[in-house]
């Protein structure tokens, strides 16, 4: 009776079945069900208890379909705080870390265990926002090593820019890259408890053959393959730009500024939350305060984003086009911003609120006055005003900035009535209070930007509209050479190694590398590599050249579609002097200038990084000074 | 896929809340969290940056036991439902076995409900898996704003949006307070086991 044989293992199969799903009903609804009850405030996401402990009898439902539970009324106000937290605004405004010569362990140590946290995001996967911060960790942890460290500094650049690479092309970048990034922040770690620095050679290595692997899927296929002259400057590795300094400065203020708006939502948004008549009020400002943060966040990966050149008008050098995709995006948000408190203008008139009608209104009238120059900035092109393409005309910044300044003094004179008011009439306290942090956080919004513009005016590009005489040139000499299609000027001294053969190009690869390992240019083991440079370079012991490795410096502006042709006769470079240096692959080979007396020397006070020490200055012509001491 | 280990007669299954961003998915998980016993749940790994949403994903372990001699541990998981990071929601999905997708009732996000939804069958369908035939549950969190004067949708306009052709389980639910959240868990556990169970013939 086969049939009843297979009935029976059925009926068998079924019973175990159904045995199984009972027991897994059973201990899912016996486990999976809350011992306690809390409440989790939707702004903040801070946990509070409200009833100690559940008496373990069952569940109120077991199950399911179509057993819709009747939603529970929030707990009452009670359970709520009467007070949100204040946000901390002596954090807000505290000025970033100056550079230290000697940095503290714990701080170091502070700042690896940030890498290492971003490092670990990163290593689940690449996204702009971890991209921008392990570069954020990596600049601070850059900011505090001394120069002479020179091969952890290497290790750092090209840390920067193998992440920076994965973030433009995520699909290039080979599965090995988040074990050679481990390699890096390990060799940092090993570094930060005095293990040294031997290993810092492998990684690099490593991490140049990521970057290049990464740049270039192919490159490792075919080694000997000499990239064609000017590959670098066509195709999809384009050269990078940099952002005008000034301008990155405007861009992290403004930054700053939407950080401290959304920490001032956030309390008037706890506020509201504390009684559902002013519901809407909450919701509005929730979603003022979300799109705030998602604008906070492009605007961030904008100006951490490297950016590719792209044929310009040749008389111009607009904005790079993600930059200027954020800013309008910003526009964009702003708007809706405005949009969003319209209603609440007009609830707020009907209901008779006259003052909040009134706060309201000048709000959004102030969110019209931010987006009218932020359009003008963004239509505005960063021209030349004389040869040099250094010289842009940031005027119009400057004056967009100081009517934001007005503008927000105008805020304050606004909100000190309101304050009045509240302070005076009982059971307005907290209204009181949240007026208070608003005036608060604008006097230090304006107070910051203040000093934010005059710090930025104060140097040659600003001065160079107000025409501000400068001092005698301290040097007789100087090397010109054209870099990226701009004349810049050269210290002699600082000038260790020139190569218009071509020969150490090929050797060196400066093009795919970030950092230059000097030993290659050994022909022979036996060649002295002292005797191939000139100045403090040619004094250096032979071990320490042999271990040297030079960064890659990068040129100041970017290619200009009238800069793009080939350069005349291409030169690869080393400077050099006090412990630092850098390579460079200039348009030609460099030539003494005689400083005349009519050129006039205009020292930036806070040099860009370690390259543009100031511009020298005759009648229209501006010709940048660059110094890697 | 599960994780079975059939030596160690191990079962690990991967539930995964899916929704737009802002609908509460995270909270769903940081009550669970906070509510069950500590000696049934794992720690609560969130992968997001200081104060800020949801990054990457959270991860809360749930250990069920041991039922029928196989030990049992479920993995709840979120995706960050931002729309830029359509690449992570796609790289969590990876090995699903049960999904719970968060609905916000809010009246101006149903298009981001509807759009969401058929992100996740798109994604779903290239892992080769068709959303109609993986356990999922619905639920409609955020009930507690249907009584305030903001603009909501009700559950009949919601199910009408997201479950007309699916006809999936549906909950109603509050995760700030705990409404809904284990009910919704609980069945969306059960479902995925049993056929986690049904679909590698662990019984036999």
């Amino acid at each position: 009776m086969p049939n009843l044989g297979k009935t029976t293992a059925q009926q068998q199969s079924n019973t175990k079945e159904s045995d199984f799903n009972d027991k897994i009903d059973e201990a899912i609804d016996n486990l999976f069900k809350p011992q306690r009850t809390v409440e989790i405030d939707p702004v903040t996401s801070e946990v509070k208890d409200t009833i100690e402990e559940i008496s373990p009898e069952p569940d109120k439902s077991t199950t399911t379909s179509g057993n819709r539970p009747k939603p529970q009324n929030k707990k009452e106000n009670a359970d709520i705080p009467a007070q949100p937290g204040s946000p901390d605004i002596a954090t807000a405004v505290r000025p970033q870390s100056n550079v230290e010569e000697n940095p503290k362990p714990s701080q170091l140590n502070d700042l690896l265990n940030e890498l290492e946290q971003s490092f670990l995001t990163l290593d689940w996967e690449v996204t702009e926002r971890g991209v921008a911060n392990f570069r954020n960790s990596l600049a601070k942890i850059k900011n505090i090593i001394p120069p002479r460290h020179i091969n952890v500094l290497s290790v750092i650049s090209l840390l920067d820019s193998v992440v920076e690479k994965m973030s433009s092309a995520p699909e290039k970048v080979p599965p090995s890259a988040a074990k050679t990034l481990q390699k890096g922040v390990v060799m940092l770690k090993d570094f930060a408890i005095d293990k040294g620095t031997e290993s810092a050679a492998a990684v690099i290595n490593d991490l140049q053959e990521l970057t290049t692997a990464i740049a270039n899927p192919g490159i490792n296929k075919a080694p000997e393959e000499e990239p064609a002259f000017g590959d670098d400057l066509v195709g999809a590795d384009l050269p990078e730009v940099r952002i005008p300094l000034e301008l990155t400065n405007l861009l992290n203020l403004h930054l700053t500024i939407i950080s401290q708006c959304i920490n001032r939502i956030l309390p008037l948004e706890k506020l509201f939350g504390q009684n559902h008549l002013y519901d809407k009020f909450l919701n509005d400002h929730r979603n003022v305060r979300q799109t705030l943060e998602e604008e906070k966040e492009r605007l961030a990966t904008a100006l951490n984003a490297s950016y590719n050149a792209t044929p310009s008008d040749p008389d111009s050098l607009s904005l790079p086009t993600g930059l200027a995709a954020a800013i309008k995006s910003h526009i964009t948000i702003l708007r809706e911003c405005q949009e969003t408190i319209l209603p609440i203008e007009q609830l707020a008139q009907k209901k008779g609120a006259n003052k909040l009608y009134k706060v309201e209104r000048e709000i959004r009238q102030q969110l019209e006055q931010q987006i009218t120059p932020l359009n003008k900035a963004l239509t505005g092109t960063y021209h030349n005003t004389s040869t040099s393409n250094a010289s842009c005309d940031f005027t119009k910044l400057f004056k967009t900035v100081e009517d934001h300044i007005d503008g927000l003094t105008k805020c304050v004179k606004q909100v000190i009535p309101l304050e009045n008011l509240f302070g005076k009439t009982k059971g307005y306290e907290k209204l009181h209070a949240a007026q208070k942090r608003i005036r608060v956080q604008l006097e230090v919004q304006r107070k910051q930007l203040s000093t934010a513009l005059e710090s930025a005016a104060s140097t040659p590009v600003a001065r160079g509209a107000t025409d501000v005489r400068g001092e005698v040139c301290p040097w007789s000499k100087l090397l010109i050479v054209s870099w990226n299609g701009q004349k810049v000027a050269l210290l002699p001294d600082e000038l260790a190694f020139e190569d218009v053969s071509g020969r150490a190009k090929k050797r060196l690869r400066p093009q795919q590398n970030m950092t230059l390992t000097i030993r290659k240019l050994k022909t022979w083991p036996w060649s002295k590599l002292g005797a191939m440079f000139s100045g403090e370079l040619s004094t250096l012991p032979k071990a320490e050249l042999n271990n040297m490795l030079l960064p890659r410096l990068m040129p100041l502006m970017p290619v200009t579609a009238r800069d793009a042709a080939p350069p005349q006769q291409e030169t690869l470079i080393f400077l050099y002097k006090n412990g630092r240096g850098g390579s460079a692959i200039m348009d030609s080979p460099s030539q003494e200038m005689t400083v005349e007396k009519e050129w006039q020397w205009h020292p930036l006070e806070s040099p860009d990084g370690f390259m543009l020490i100031g511009f020298l200055e005759k009648g229209e012509e501006r010709l940048p000074v660059l110094s890697v001491a | 896929m599960a994780l079975i280990d059939l030596g160690k007669k191990e079962i690990q299954c991967k539930i995964v809340y899916y929704g737009a961003g802002r609908c509460g998915k995270t909270t769903n998980l940081i009550y669970i969290h906070h509510a069950m016993s500590p000696e049934d749940r794992g720690n609560l790994l969130t992968i997001d940056t200081k104060g800020d949403r949801t990054l990457f994903f959270d991860l809360l372990p749930l250990n069920l036991g041991s039922v029928s001699g196989f030990d049992i541990r479920i993995q709840l998981y979120t995706v960050p439902g931002q729309i830029m990071y359509e690449a992570t929601r796609k790289l969590v999905l990876k090995g699903v076995d049960g999904l719970v997708f968060v609905a916000d009732p809010l009246k101006v996000r149903q298009e981001r409900n509807k759009e969401s939804l058929a992100g996740l069958s798109e994604n779903l369908l290239e892992h080769g898996i068709k959303i109609e035939e993986i356990p999922l549950v619905i639920q409609y969190n955020k009930r507690d704003l249907v009584e305030t004067s903001v603009p909501t949708l009700t559950v009949d306009e919601l199910s009408a949006d997201l479950n007309t052709t699916l006809h999936k389980e549906e909950f109603e639910a509050i995760a700030t307070n705990g409404t809904g959240v284990f009910e919704t868990l609980r069945e969306i556990s059960k479902q995925t086991v049993k056929q986690v169970a049904l679909k590698h013939r662990l019984l036999g």
